[in-house]
């Protein structure tokens, strides 16, 4: 099980609710993935058209829903964000994402440290977006965050784990789970940050893009499984040269 | 802020408030609550910020409208 602030999960594949062609495929996928946390973000209603009224599908599935900041484009807004997600559905979890660049949605370090620091003061469970910077993650763990959540390559990108070999220092240093957010973008992928020893993965366009969401969901619960499954039984070392499997006894040439 | 309310629609039981940059006129002493259920909104699912300060649910049914309040309702969406 894994655990953030007081809350177990069975499940380590969190997902988003984005990009997905209707909202009925979105909650059908949803649910094969098996995930028990799936993050959604806010905006200002559209009297004219409403809302998606996505939420009460998904509350009655019985998913944590994770509120999050996307669309701030600094601490200041990000906190009102958090707030008004609080009112919204009563929640003090909030997913930290502060991306003002449109172009590679990277997101802006100092403003997420400083939006966490004023957050987890207010007693909010804080999982902020972040590069895969180890010094960074730290320090959000030091101000308090409940989690941090790395980026493999840039959002939507479905590039991969292109930081690879800093994911790997922010779990070896973590005392907070890390969930890698963002990039991955098929289930192999993903076993790989679970076999680096990651809490969680998060995925979302992988899913939601793919031709058959609801089966690419089942497939990426599979994924994140093995890949846990394979952490806790040990990868062998990688060596530089080869090392025999088979005794090397040469017995074509010994006699019996 | 204070919004003039047209000649048609001034009497002392109409205001006027801003709802998502829309003009909205109203009956005098109209709550929170009240307001919403106009809009056909579902309260359950959003949250409101009035005059730019976070309202809290808690205090939908105290307070009341009034005239030049600036409401901004937001609601879940997909995204993630």
């Amino acid at each position: 099980m894994l655990t953030i602030a007081d809350h177990q999960f069975s499940s380590r594949l969190f997902t988003g609710t984005g990009k997905f062609s209707t909202s009925a495929l979105m909650l059908a996928a949803i649910e094969c993935s098996g995930s028990q946390l799936v993050t959604m973000a806010m905006k200002r209603l559209d009297l004219k058209t409403g809302s998606d009224d996505i939420l009460q599908p998904l509350l009655s599935s019985g998913v944590k829903l994770l509120p999050n900041t996307s669309g701030a484009r600094n601490a200041k807004e990000a906190v009102f964000a958090a707030e008004l997600a609080r009112e919204m559905l009563g929640t003090s979890w909030i997913k930290l994402e502060i991306h003002p660049d449109p172009k590679y949605l990277m997101p802006d370090p100092i403003e997420t440290l400083e939006a966490a620091k004023i957050l987890c003061d207010k007693g909010f469970i804080v999982l902020p977006y972040v590069h895969a910077d180890p010094v960074l993650c730290r320090r959000l763990e030091e101000v308090g965050c409940a989690a941090v959540m790395p980026l493999g390559s840039p959002i939507g990108s479905n590039q991969g784990l292109v930081t690879e070999t800093f994911l790997k220092m922010i779990i070896e240093q973590a005392r907070v789970p890390v969930i890698v957010d963002a990039g991955i973008g098929a289930p192999s992928q993903a076993t790989r940050a679970m076999e680096l020893g990651a809490d969680a993965v998060l995925v979302n366009t992988a899913i939601a893009s793919s031709r058959d969401p609801v089966a690419m969901g089942r497939c990426f619960a599979a994924a994140v499984q093995t890949g846990r499954d394979a952490y806790l039984a040990g990868l062998g070392h990688v060596n530089s040269v080869a090392s025999q499997t088979s005794p090397l006894t040469g017995f074509l040439n010994d006699t019996m | 802020m204070s919004h003039k309310i047209s000649a048609s629609n001034s009497s002392e039981t109409s205001i006027k408030v801003m709802l998502n940059d829309e003009q909205i006129f109203l009956s005098r002493g109209l709550n929170v609550p009240g307001l919403l259920q106009l809009q056909n909104i579902a309260a359950s699912s959003v949250a409101l910020v009035r005059n730019g300060q976070v309202l809290p649910k808690s205090r939908w049914k105290e307070t009341l409208c009034r005239d030049g309040d600036q409401f901004e309702v937001f609601a879940l969406v997909a995204g993630g």
